[in-house]
């Protein structure tokens, strides 16, 4: 009899540290808007440092209803119609990634990891791809960090 | 003919410990942006908390009952569809916010497929919830239920 084979699969679960969630309303809703992140002191203190990015998801009407501005969640709808655009000392090191791909519960509930990455978030943006967004919506962003120079208490 | 697979996962650490902690809303409403605190802990608070975990009812999974009975009343559990209303705040004994507006989502075992890991050491009665939007689509009263983990 055959012995069974055996496929060890690594764990890719982000173990949180430090989290924090940014909404990016969509003052522009025409196609090809950009619309670039505020400056957040928490991301980016003295807003020129920046902390070491591990995770990023996002968010869309369905799994969060309301940012805190008030304005509605983008919907499932036009979660596609967007994309992302990630900067790091002039480096669009993350160029156009697709909104959806960032949606957690399509990736089997699993976290996009970065690899302990900064990012300028003021110069990061969104791009607006296609038409029929509403006005009054937002994008939600949940950002999983470390503070530099810390590593996770874990065993 | 070829033997079946076996998969393996190795890197899966342990959930050794863990207390369910429970949120309850009896008021006729509940408001938006407005922080619930937790209360106090002694058990999560003297623990590095390795994972977290919110229930929730559903008819199409086994998460959590439709109801529970806590001190002789009944508590309807929050619906699914009710988390994405929800979002937390949770800081540490130095009242450093460590994890800030997560929507509850991020904590729902059925959406992450395992228990959500993480690394925190809390003070649970610094910690909120805040709801984003209403009315719940769950009666009241409400219970929240949490799981906190530790090693």
């Amino acid at each position: 009899m055959n012995e069974q084979q055996k496929i060890i699969i690594p764990r890719n679960d982000l173990a949180i540290v430090r989290s924090y969630q940014t909404e990016l309303p969509i003052s522009n809703v025409g196609i090809g808007s950009v619309i670039k992140f505020l400056r957040n002191d928490v991301l980016n203190p003295n807003g020129t440092g920046s902390v070491e990015f591990t995770g990023l998801e996002v968010y869309t009407k369905t799994l969060f209803a309301k940012g805190e501005s008030g304005n509605d969640v983008i919907s499932d709808t036009d979660a596609p119609k967007i994309a992302l655009t990630l900067v790091y000392k002039d480096v669009e090191f993350i160029k156009l990634f697709p909104y959806t791909g960032l949606i957690s519960q399509a990736n089997f509930g699993m976290i996009r990891r970065l690899d302990r990455v900064k990012i300028d978030l003021t110069k990061s943006y969104i791009t607006v791809l296609d038409s029929g967004i509403p006005a009054n919506t937002s994008c939600i962003f949940n950002w999983f960090f470390l503070e530099p120079g810390t590593a996770p208490k874990r065993k | 003919m070829a033997a079946p697979f076996k998969i393996i996962n190795l890197q899966k650490p342990p959930l050794n410990n863990g207390k369910q902690i429970l949120l309850r809303f009896d008021t006729a409403n509940v408001r938006i942006n407005t922080d619930y605190n937790f209360e106090r802990d002694q058990d999560v608070n003297a623990h590095i908390i390795t994972g977290v975990m919110v229930g929730s009812y559903s008819t199409t999974s086994d998460n959590f009952p439709k109801q529970m009975s806590i001190g002789g009343k009944v508590y309807n559990v929050i619906q699914f569809q009710d988390l994405a209303k929800v979002m937390i705040t949770l800081k540490n004994k130095q009242q450093k916010k460590l994890i800030i507006n997560s929507p509850l989502f991020r904590f729902n075992k059925n959406v992450q497929i395992e228990i959500q890991r993480f690394s925190l050491d809390l003070d649970l009665g610094g910690c909120y919830i805040r709801f984003v939007d209403s009315p719940l689509i769950t009666p009241l009263p409400v219970v929240i239920p949490f799981n906190f983990f530790w090693d």
